[in-house]
């Protein structure tokens, strides 16, 4: 079917091409410069001449040609066509006989007919796997670029690694300009057929970037050991696919001093009192793509009098986490108090304490009601 | 829109002053400092047909700095150890499972050094053990939010790299992640590089992806893993900045056969020879991306006029301080290399920092404590 679509368009090429006017193309402007080999920019924009053995190669005017299949998404159909259109110009181009054009020409057409080939069996692959077939195929290979040496070359790719040298001065002014415009119109192609994975792409990195975002500014402080310890965990069980590329759903917490606050009963009324706590271990788990966490640890509780609470604590997300501590008092009997934690850098910020009490009485007003009184 | 985006990405020690009100934020915003500034009066000077800048025409190169110093900064803002004097007690304090070797390393960063660890050499044991996947994604979105931005009706625009140092390490990790990830990375994989710079590459001692030597970032034809996917590869390294040393990146690609150019300079124009901006101001340098990025024609012997003008900069009058730092750059490279590949992440940590200090004495030598070229000291 490929063959039967270029051989269609080839002859299209051939009732095309014959009725150009063989006039030297105005728009030729090789630069001669101490590095001798002439400069190649993308037509793109600037409407192909009227005239010209090369205006059938121009971006636009091929571009124009094969709108059809552009829009229908043919791009098999399109770069064949491109490639006839190329190759039968630049046959018309290459009499009398120029070593340099022939090298160039059938360097030119191996990496089209390539091309073509690759490209064909690339769009008959899932689309997710599109672009990795299109890197196989080299497909920055057509455009024309600068080298190290400041020399123009053309089909520099891994085949080629230091490209075909695309030199002004031992090519006539249409050879120079078809071959020039011939690479542009070729890359355009194939990175419109690239384009297609792009924006999905793209979706995807920034929605990791967001995750990482929330996941650095939004959930629990991380101790250096604990982010050592988190990211040894990620060696051992390591994620696969997307994971790979996305915070962790499963933190541990291990050893983690903070600063809490303790709110005991008093006398029938609920009064904040300070303490020094420790998380001895547990676990952080995001959800909801990263917007949300909850977490659980045991936690160890020193109060002003130096007594030792002990109990579960519960990270809800956002600026409270609650415990439940029970310690002994000094006549031996076991009382309970709930415990909230701020993270150390929260509490530089002059509300976070007011606001984490009122949080933490409005949600555990009922729990509290039922504690016994100390 | 631009035709070409350039991407120039810092190296470590990227901080705000104490009074930014943000300090992550203006870090990010305001790193480049003199260093893109320089390199668009080498344009304006060599190529001043070529229109390239920050915010250029449609048809023009935008120079874009690329940043991650803004996590570092955060991450260290949370933790309160910063300034500790004593780096070693401050880590172990900080890292209570650690293996007491690896303290021990540390313990060799003398007091006099710790300014330096923790003004930069904290970097890197932020990138490489904690903060890798964070901070390859944080470059990444930006990369490619910039190439999708200036797509000109479904083309993305060709680019180049130019990188520095810890920078190396990020940026070739991050692409390396891109070219090995098609189906997540989409049609990024294909992106166009048509340089790829490196200034005192130290990705093959801080890599976290893959063997930089052998990775997709590579010249066209060099051997490797993958398909090699730079048009032309740059790697520049002073003889005198102990960094490169430290580093290891010395790929064996041919210079004739692969679009690879090894750049070893010899002159001391400033004792900062680590430099971002002594690098990129080396003609050597700077000549290649101007060639194949900005399209600027530049002929052989313009380009060995220019490099002889260069080299006829007279050097700082401190020859003394300059021959000692030869020669304890000599030492630290000889140092290194006997360890006879015993080394990692936190031997490189802490034989960096010693560099640092040396490159800072003879730059306090030189010009005394607040002259001459910061650059990333």
């Amino acid at each position: 079917m490929i063959l039967t679509t270029v051989l269609f368009l080839t002859q299209q090429t051939l009732l095309a091409t014959s009725s150009a006017m063989p006039a030297a193309s105005p728009r030729l402007t090789p630069f001669v410069s101490a590095a001798a080999l002439g400069r190649c920019e993308d037509p793109w924009g600037a409407s192909p001449p009227l005239t010209g053995k090369t205006r059938a190669v121009h971006p636009d005017g091929l571009r124009e040609r094969f709108a059809r299949s552009i829009a229908a998404k043919g791009w098999a159909t399109a770069f064949a066509g491109y490639a006839a259109v190329i190759d039968t110009t630049l046959d018309r181009l290459g009499s009398p006989s120029s070593s340099d054009f022939d090298q160039l020409r059938r360097a030119l057409r191996t990496a089209t007919d390539s091309t073509a080939i690759g490209l064909a069996r690339a769009l008959q692959r899932p689309p997710a796997e599109l672009a990795a077939a299109l890197s196989e195929l080299d497909i920055n290979q057509f455009r024309p670029v600068t080298n190290l040496d400041g020399n123009l070359i053309i089909l520099q790719s891994n085949r080629i690694p230091l490209g075909v040298p695309l030199d002004s001065t031992k090519l006539s002014a249409d050879q120079f300009e078809s071959i020039c415009w011939s690479g542009w119109s070729l890359h355009r192609l194939l990175a419109n057929v690239n384009f297609e994975t792009i924006p999905g792409a793209l979706a995807r990195i920034e929605a990791q970037e967001r995750r990482w975002e929330r996941y650095r500014t939004q959930g629990p402080m991380q101790l250096p050991h604990e982010m050592l310890l988190n990211r040894a965990k990620r060696l051992v069980v390591r994620p696969k696919g997307s994971s790979r590329f996305n915070p962790p759903r499963l933190d541990l917490v291990a050893v983690h001093p903070f600063a809490g606050i303790e709110l005991v009963r008093v006398d029938g009324a609920v009064n904040p009192e300070s303490s020094v706590a420790a998380e001895l271990g547990g676990a952080t788990f995001w959800f909801n793509d990263w917007k949300h966490h909850v977490g659980a640890t045991w936690v160890i509780a020193y109060d002003l009098d130096g007594r030792i609470g002990r109990g579960p604590l519960v990270r809800l997300g956002g600026y409270v986490t609650a415990g439940l501590l029970s310690r002994r008092d000094a006549g031996g009997t076991s009382r309970k108090s709930l415990l909230i934690t701020l993270d150390a850098l929260r509490l530089l910020k002059p509300d976070v304490v007011p606001q984490a009490v009122r949080q933490a009485q409005g949600i555990a007003g009922e729990v509290l009601d039922r504690l016994p009184p100390r | 829109m631009a035709r070409k985006i350039l991407f120039v990405i810092h190296g470590i020690g990227q901080r705000a002053p104490d009074d930014a009100v943000d300090k992550p934020r203006f870090a990010a915003e305001n790193w480049p400092g003199d260093v893109i500034t320089n390199f668009l009066e080498l344009a304006g000077k060599h190529a001043p047909g070529v229109d390239i800048g920050l915010n250029p025409g449609p048809t023009g190169i935008k120079v874009v700095p690329l940043h991650y110093c803004d996590i570092i900064i955060e991450q260290l803002e949370r933790w309160d150890s910063l300034g500790d004097k004593n780096v070693a007690d401050a880590v172990a304090r900080q890292f209570p499972g650690l293996p007491t070797q690896f303290v021990d390393v540390l313990r060799d960063i003398s007091t006099a050094d710790a300014p330096f660890f923790w003004r930069g050499g904290v970097d890197i044991l932020l990138y490489r053990v904690f903060h890798d996947i964070a901070i390859r994604s944080h470059v990444r979105a930006q990369v490619t939010r910039t190439l999708f931005d200036n797509a000109v009706n479904g083309v993305l625009p060709a680019c180049g790299f130019i990188t520095h140092s810890m920078g190396t390490a990020v940026m070739h990790d991050v692409l390396a992640e891109i070219f090995a990830n098609p189906i997540e990375f989409g049609g990024f994989v294909n992106m166009d590089i048509d340089i790829y710079v490196s200034l005192a590459n130290v990705s093959k001692i801080l890599e976290n992806v893959a063997n930089p030597q052998k990775s997709p970032v590579r010249p066209f034809g060099a051997p490797g893993i993958g398909r090699a996917r730079c048009r032309a590869f740059v790697n520049a390294h002073h003889e005198s900045d102990p960094v490169p040393y430290l580093g290891l990146f010395n790929p064996d690609w041919s210079t004739t056969t692969t679009p690879y150019r090894d750049v070893r300079i010899e002159r001391i124009t400033q004792p900062n020879t680590h430099a971002y901006e002594g690098y990129l101001e080396n003609p050597r340098v700077w000549i290649p991306i101007f060639r194949t990025l900005l399209e600027t024609p530049i002929s052989k012997a313009d380009a060995d006029a220019l490099i002889d003008e260069y080299d006829a900069t007279p050097p700082p009058a401190c020859a003394q301080a300059l021959d000692d730092l030869r020669a304890s750059v000599k030492r630290i490279a000889e140092a290194w290399k006997n360890r006879a590949g015993a080394v990692g992440t936190w031997q490189f940590v802490v034989e960096l920092t010693k560099a640092r200090r040396v490159l800072a004495e003879a730059k306090a030598r030189c010009f005394g404590a607040a002259g001459g070229v910061e650059g990333m000291l």
